[in-house]
């Protein structure tokens, strides 16, 4: 049983990693697709496009994946235990005192419940629009002194988007580079790996091996 | 001694290994169908003198993975290079991913005390270095006062030793053990505590881990020499509970990024350098697990020596000295 439940954290820790990896592209092209019908009124206000438009598809991802892979390593689990403790009945041999119920009630359990990537939605947060804001559209580099009297008025400044639409034109192609280098960045950090905050692989592995831990626990303590 | 026991060797069992109509579990081969217990690996002194030849680190769970390649191409002697290549092929059949095992782990070990204490002098020396190194971030280390807990073990170990020589060595075995019970379990602490820290040291870890398994290892010895088996199997079982609460819960992931945090390569990229963690992280728990699984069957060996009414010192005696093959199997 111990080694079933130890041999299940380790093809799940496996798949986990290696499955979101695989994934990655597909999240990817579903982004990057929504950056590159970018609408001008959108671009200024990139931050808001990024928490109104990517976000929700980078959460729903996320949350689609957990409950993908969390299903079916539940269901593996069941199986594996359902077969050790099938043999080990025929074979006379179940010598802790626990009912088969408990295993599997727990196997089902283990992954339900509070969902891990409830956590992604609140961390990820696309920084893009900070980077550049409406004056890098504008074509106006963050290391430009800007006066005070054209940051302050919103007409002024759209007034100037108007009369420098070439500009404009560039300021929308850099912000859609920077959203497609900022979607690359989140994907990395955030679903493959980061040292900044837990990655969704992390996340997940580590909620297969606290399962893992609870049910070897739970042999312990029946032994 | 051996000749009152039916041994054989591992090459026996292979067709069923292979087929998987045996398994290993630990260091026992059952058999897959009926669940019965077929024979119990044991390690044999030859392990011992051939790991030690061919400068791998034998008596740790660490010793590097070698090859029959590796070995052909160090020059040894005909009659040496037939040896380790018929111990490799051994370990290849019972399915050991690490030939250091052999003879670190596999039974009851079959290495006299004067060999352990001089790889617990090594492993201090090792220690030593480590933590000047790690001083800073290890603070805490200074007030663990680890140096007087591995000079004891010396001491103790040194003792066993020279039991031999008294007239009823038994009673100093008994205090010997008893008294590395109390080291094993500061050691086992310090790992545990190394453990929940946020900081993580690989070889830190695995010297510290290395000096709780040959201090076990000296503990199952005494009781051995000491004949008292029925004491022996309720320490190995008490050992291998141990092992299991302090090695399974072991996260290879947790381990990988705790290694990527610590880690003052700054050149690499972070997420090339956690997947080559993840590898790192991963074999240690592999490493860690076979300990594991060889601890938690040993209980069974010893009960096979008390059903068969074996003298525990005479048995050590017998396969401290088989120079025939480097891994025997107990068969029921």
């Amino acid at each position: 049983m111990r080694r079933a439940i130890r041999t299940w954290r380790e093809r799940w820790s496996d798949k986990i990693a290696r499955d979101l990896e695989a994934s990655t592209p597909e999240l990817r092209r579903v982004l990057i697709a929504e950056v590159d019908a970018l609408k001008p009124f959108d671009a200024l206000r990139a931050k808001h496009f990024a928490a109104k438009t990517l976000q929700p598809l980078f959460a729903d991802w996320c949350k689609k994946k957990e409950e993908e892979l969390f299903t079916a390593a539940e269901s593996d689990l069941q199986n594996q235990f359902k077969c050790t403790l099938a043999y080990r009945s025929t074979k006379g041999e179940i010598d802790i005192d626990l009912k088969k119920d408990v295993l599997l009630n727990l196997a089902g359990a283990a992954l339900s419940g509070a969902a891990t990537v409830a956590t992604i939605p609140a961390i990820v947060v696309f920084s893009t629009a900070s980077a550049g804001g409406i004056l890098g559209l504008l074509g106006v580099g963050a290391t430009v002194l800007v006066t005070k009297n054209i940051v302050i008025g919103l007409v002024a400044l759209i007034v100037l988007a108007v009369l420098t639409q070439k500009r404009f034109a560039m300021g929308m192609s850099k912000t859609k580079a920077r959203l497609r280098e900022e979607i690359e960045q989140q994907i990395q950090e955030r679903i493959v790996y980061s040292k900044k905050q837990p990655s969704l692989t992390v996340l997940l592995i580590e909620r297969i091996e606290e399962t893992a831990k609870k049910l070897l626990g739970e042999l312990d303590n029946a032994a | 001694m051996l000749h009152d026991l039916a041994f054989s060797i591992p090459e026996k069992f292979a067709t069923g290994l292979l087929d998987g109509s045996i398994v290993r579990y630990g260091t026992l081969l059952k058999d897959a169908g009926s669940g019965q217990i077929l024979a119990h690996i044991q390690e044999t002194g030859l392990a011992h003198q051939l790991l030690s030849k061919v400068g791998l680190h034998s008596l740790t769970p660490w010793g590097a993975v070698a090859t029959v390649a590796d070995m052909a191409s160090s020059g040894y002697a005909n009659v040496q290079l037939h040896q380790l290549k018929g111990m490799v092929e051994a370990m290849q059949v019972l399915q050991y991913a690490n030939i250091s095992l052999a003879a670190a782990g596999l039974g009851v070990s079959a290495v006299g005390f004067a060999v352990i204490n001089r790889r617990l002098k090594g492993l201090k020396t090792d220690i030593e270095q480590l933590t000047a190194r790690m001083e800073k971030q290890f603070e805490a280390l200074h007030e663990t006062h680890w140096r007087e807990h591995f000079s004891r073990i010396q001491v103790y170990v040194d003792r066993a030793d020279r039991a031999f020589q008294l007239a009823e060595p038994k009673s100093e075995w008994l205090m010997i053990e008893a008294k590395l019970n109390e080291e094993s379990s500061y050691l086992a602490h310090t790992l545990q505590d190394h453990l929940d820290s946020h900081h993580f040291d690989v070889e830190w870890f695995k010297q510290l881990t290395s000096s709780l398994l040959l201090c076990d290892s000296v503990r199952m010895k005494c009781l051995v020499h000491a004949d008292e088996l029925k004491v022996a199997r309720s320490t190995a079982s008490a050992v291998g509970m141990g092992y299991t609460e302090l090695f399974d819960s072991i996260s290879a992931t947790r381990l990988a990024d705790k290694m990527t945090r610590c880690s003052t390569d700054i050149n690499q990229d972070e997420r090339a350098l956690f997947r080559k963690h993840q590898q790192a992280a991963q074999l240690i728990s592999n490493h860690l697990q076979e300990v594991t699984d060889a601890a938690i069957s040993k209980p069974l060996l010893i009960e096979h020596l008390i059903d068969h009414k074996v003298s525990g010192s005479r048995y050590l005696e017998q396969i401290a000295a088989h120079d025939q093959h480097p891994v025997i199997l107990l068969t029921t």
